[in-house]
C-alpha cells in the first residue's frame, strides 16, 4: 500500500472515531497520523527522543546534558537528566576512591549512594581508630569483609595483649629479681634500663644509668665491648668477664651472661651480672698459697733433709745421735713427699699435669719407702716382702719408664694404707711383674676392707674411721695411676684379705 | 516571665520500673512519632515553620544536655565517648550512629544516624525533618567539648536519602 493510502485510511479512521466520540480510538488514530507525518518530515517522535536521551544519560560514555530541541521546554526531563548525570559523577568519584564528593541528588538513587558513602567513610574512620590502637572497633558492613576485618582486628588485639603481657611479665621479672640486670642497645652500647639490684650495685640511680653507655662502666672500653655486644646480638647468647667501675670509683670483677631479648619490637641485650670480685680474690689467695708451698717450703726442706745426711758422715756421733739424725732426715723426706703429693694432686685435678717419663725401678722405690717408714713410723722392714718377677725370671729387674715422682707417691700411699689397715706384726706383700705392655704392682694385706667403704674405696674422703686418715690416700693413688695412663683395682674378701693392684704402661 | 509550671530535670522522668511493672520501659514507635509530629503541626500553625524548628532544636539540645549528664559524665576521651554513645543509642533503639569524619582539632564532624527514631521510613518530603536530632547532637557535643556547636542535618530519610547525615561544626567567635 502506498503512503498516500495509509494516510487516507488513518484520516478516515480519525474522522470516524471523532464522529462516534470514541476518544481512545481517536487518540490512537491521531498518534498514527502524527508518526506518519513526522516520518515524512524526517523528524523524531518526542517520546522516542525522551527515551533516547534518558538511555544515553544512564548508559552512554558521553551523554548529552541537554534535552533535544523538540523537548527543550520540558523541565521535568531536564531535571531527570541533571540528576542522572549527577549520580553518574558521584558514582564515578566513589569508584575512583573519592569519598568526599557531596552527592547533590535526592531520592532513592542518591539516597542509596549516600548510604554507601556514609558506610565507606565510617569504615575509613574505624580503620583510622584501629591504626591509633583502638582494637575494639568492629565493622558491620559488607558481610565477608566485615568478618575478615573483625577477625584481623581481634587478632591484632590478641597479639598486642600478648606482647603487653610478656612485656609486663618481663618487666616484673626484671625489677623483682635480686640479680643485677642491665638492658643495653647492642647498636650503640647505650644502657636502656637497669633494675634495682643494678642501681644498688653500681651506686647510680635509674636515670643516671640510662644516660650512660656500657663503655662508661667498662674499665677497658678498648676491649671492644660493643663488638662483643654485636656478637651477642648475632648469637643470641654470650658470656664474658669484665671489670666495671662503680659510682664510688671502686673496681669490680664481673662475670656477664648476656642474652638477646625483644622489647617493643627492638632487639636489645640483657646483661645478667655476677660480682666475682670475691671469688677472684680467693682464687688469688689459693695461687699464692701454692706458690708459697712450692718455693718457700720446699727449698728450706731440702736443706733440712740434706744436713742430717752430711752430719751422719761425721764419725764422732753416738749411735743414738745417728738414729735421731736419721729420724730428722726421714721426717723431712716424708714432709717433702706429702707436699709433692699435694702439689701433684692439685695439678691433676686442675688439668695442668703433664707427664714427664724417666727410668724407674719400682722394687727399689718400694724398698726406699719401706726404709723411710721404718725410721719415721717404726715399721719393721721384715714384715714387708717384695716379690719381683721379671721376664727373665724371679728377682730380675723390670724396666719401667714413667713419672718417677707420681709412681713413688702411688706406692707410698698403697704401702702406708696396707700397713695402717693391718694388725700389728702382720705381713704386707708386694708383687711386681710384667703383663704384656704393662707393669703390674699389687700390695696385699690380711685385713678385708670394711663393707661400708668397699663401693667407694677410691673416692675422695672415703675412710673407714681409721685414725689419722685423711681419706686422700687411695683417692690420690687412683687419680695419679690414671694420670700415668694406668688403672687401679681393689679385691677384698674376709678370708683372703685385701689386694690393691696397679697397672701402668711400661713405656711412654 | 511568670513563675513556670515545669522545669525539666532527669528525675522528673519518674520511676518507670515502679510505675509500669507490667508494661515496662518500652512503647511503640508510632506513639513517639505521633506525639512529635502533632506537636510540630500545632506549633507550625501557631508559630510558623521557622519558630517551630527553633523550638524543636532547643528542645533537642536540652535533651542532649541532660542525656550527657546522666550517661556520659566523666568521659574525657573522644573515642571512648563515641563508642559509648554508639552502644547507648543502639541499645535504647534511638538509631545506629556512624562517624564519617572527626576532626577534633578544628571541631568539625560528619556523622550519620541510620534507622533513626524520628524519620527512618517517613514518606518523602521537601526538606529535612530531624531538627530535634540536630539539637540533641548539638547538646551532646557541647556538653562533651564545652564549646558551642552548630549541627545541621544535610541528608535525611525523608528527603529520600535513606540515612540521616549531620554536620557538626564548632561555632567560632
Ligand atoms: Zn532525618
Amino acid at each position: 500500500m502506498t503512503d498516500e493510502g495509509i494516510l487516507a485510511i488513518a484520516r478516515a479512521e480519525l474522522d470516524q472515531a471523532i464522529r462516534e466520540s470514541d476518544w481512545e480510538r481517536a487518540a490512537r488514530a491521531a498518534d498514527s497520523l502524527h508518526r506518519a507525518c513526522l516520518d515524512r518530515a524526517g523528524l523524531e517522535h518526542p517520546a522516542d527522543a525522551a527515551v533516547r536521551v534518558v538511555r544515553e544519560a544512564f548508559f552512554a560514555q558521553k551523554p548529552s546534558a541537554e534535552p533535544p530541541g523538540s523537548l527543550s521546554g520540558n523541565r521535568e526531563l531536564a531535571k531527570v537528566l541533571e540528576d542522572v548525570l549527577a549520580v553518574r559523577d558521584s558514582l564515578m568519584a566513589m569508584a575512583n576512591g573519592d569519598l568526599s564528593k557531596t552527592i547533590a541528588v535526592k531520592g532513592f538513587l542518591g539516597g542509596s549512594l549516600k548510604m554507601l558513602q556514609a558506610h565507606l567513610n565510617h569504615l575509613t574512620w574505624q580503620t583510622k581508630m584501629v591504626a591509633k590502637g583502638d582494637f575494639s572497633q568492629r565493622v558491620d558492613f559488607m558481610g565477608e569483609f566485615a568478618e575478615a576485618f573483625n577477625d584481623m582486628v581481634a587478632q591484632l588485639d590478641e597479639a598486642r595483649k600478648k606482647i603487653t603481657e610478656s612485656e609486663e611479665r618481663y618487666r616484673s621479672f626484671f625489677t623483682s629479681v635480686e640479680a643485677i640486670k642491665l638492658i643495653v642497645d647492642p647498636a650503640t652500647g647505650a644502657v636502656m634500663d637497669a633494675n634495682p639490684a643494678a642501681m644498688e650495685f653500681y651506686g647510680y640511680d635509674r636515670e643516671q644509668l640510662r644516660g650512660m653507655s656500657i663503655r662508661d662502666l667498662d674499665t677497658e672500653p678498648a676491649r671492644e665491648s660493643l663488638a662483643e655486644l654485636a656478637n651477642i646480638a648475632a648469637n643470641k647468647k654470650g658470656h664474658g668477664f669484665f671489670r666495671h667501675r662503680l659510682a664510688s670509683g671502686e673496681l669490680r670483677e664481673i662475670e656477664v651472661y648476656a642474652s638477646l631479648i625483644q622489647f617493643k619490637g627492638i632487639s636489645l641485650v640483657m646483661y645478667s651480672i655476677h660480682d666475682v670480685t670475691e671469688l677472684r680474690r680467693l682464687e688469688q689467695i689459693r695461687q699464692d698459697v701454692e706458690r708459697i708451698v712450692r718455693h718457700d717450703l720446699k727449698s728450706p726442706l731440702t736443706g733440712l733433709i740434706n744436713i742430717p745426711q752430711m752430719l751422719m758422715d761425721d764419725a764422732n756421733l753416738t749411735a743414738q745421735q745417728r738414729e735421731m739424725l736419721a729420724l730428722v732426715a726421714a721426717s723431712g723426706q716424708k714432709m717433702l713427699r706429702q707436699i709433692n703429693s699435694a702439689l701433684e694432686l692439685h695439678k691433676i685435678e686442675s688439668g695442668t699435669y703433664r707427664l714427664v717419663a724417666q727410668e724407674c725401678d719400682p722394687a727399689e722405690l718400694i724398698r726406699e719407702n719401706v726404709r723411710l717408714m721404718s725410721v719415721s713410723m717404726g715399721v719393721d722392714p721384715g714384715l714387708i716382702s717384695i716379690r719381683e718377677h721379671g721376664t727373665a725370671g724371679p728377682g730380675c729387674r723390670i724396666p719401667l719408664k714413667t713419672d718417677l715422682l707420681l709412681l713413688d707417691i702411688v706406692l707410698m700411699n698403697l704401702l702406708r694404707n696396707a700397713l695402717e689397715a693391718s694388725e700389728p706384726g702382720a705381713r704386707v706383700g708386694v708383687d711386681i711383674f710384667e703383663d704384656g705392655p704393662e707393669v703390674v704392682i699389687s700390695v696385699s694385706n690380711g685385713q678385708p676392707v670394711p663393707a661400708e667403704v668397699r663401693d667407694r674405696f677410691f673416692e675422695k674422703y672415703a675412710t673407714a674411721g681409721k685414725k689419722g686418715g685423711t681419706g686422700l690416700g687411695t683417692y690420690s693413688a687412683a687419680i695419679m695411676t690414671r694420670a700415668l695412663g694406668g688403672s687401679i683395682a681393689m679385691e677384698t674378701a674376709d678370708e683372703t684379705g685385701t689386694k690393691v693392684t696397679v697397672r701402668i704402661p711400661a713405656t711412654h | 516571665m511568670a513563675e513556670r509550671k515545669y522545669v525539666f530535670s532527669w528525675d522528673l522522668l519518674g520511676d518507670i520500673a515502679l510505675g509500669r511493672p507490667n508494661l515496662g520501659p518500652n512503647t511503640r514507635l508510632e506513639v513517639y512519632r505521633l506525639m512529635q509530629f502533632v506537636f510540630r503541626d500545632v506549633f507550625e500553625r501557631n508559630y510558623g515553620t521557622e519558630k517551630t524548628d527553633e523550638i524543636f532544636y532547643d528542645a533537642g539540645k536540652l535533651a542532649g544536655d541532660h542525656f550527657y549528664k546522666n550517661i556520659f559524665a566523666g568521659i574525657t576521651d573522644f573515642n571512648e565517648f563515641v563508642k559509648k554513645l554508639q552502644i547507648v543509642l543502639k541499645d535504647m533503639g534511638i538509631g545506629i550512629l556512624r562517624i564519617e569524619k572527626a576532626d577534633l582539632e578544628n571541631g568539625s564532624f560528619v556523622l550519620t544516624v541510620s534507622e533513626d527514631l524520628d524519620c527512618s521510613g517517613l514518606p518523602e518530603m521537601d526538606s529535612e525533618i530531624c531538627v530535634y536530632d540536630e539539637g540533641f547532637i548539638a547538646g551532646l557535643m557541647e556538653s562533651f567539648t564545652g564549646k558551642r556547636f552548630k549541627v545541621k542535618e544535610v541528608d535525611c530519610w525523608c528527603t529520600g536519602d535513606r540515612t540521616c547525615r549531620f554536620t557538626a561544626e564548632v561555632v567560632k567567635d
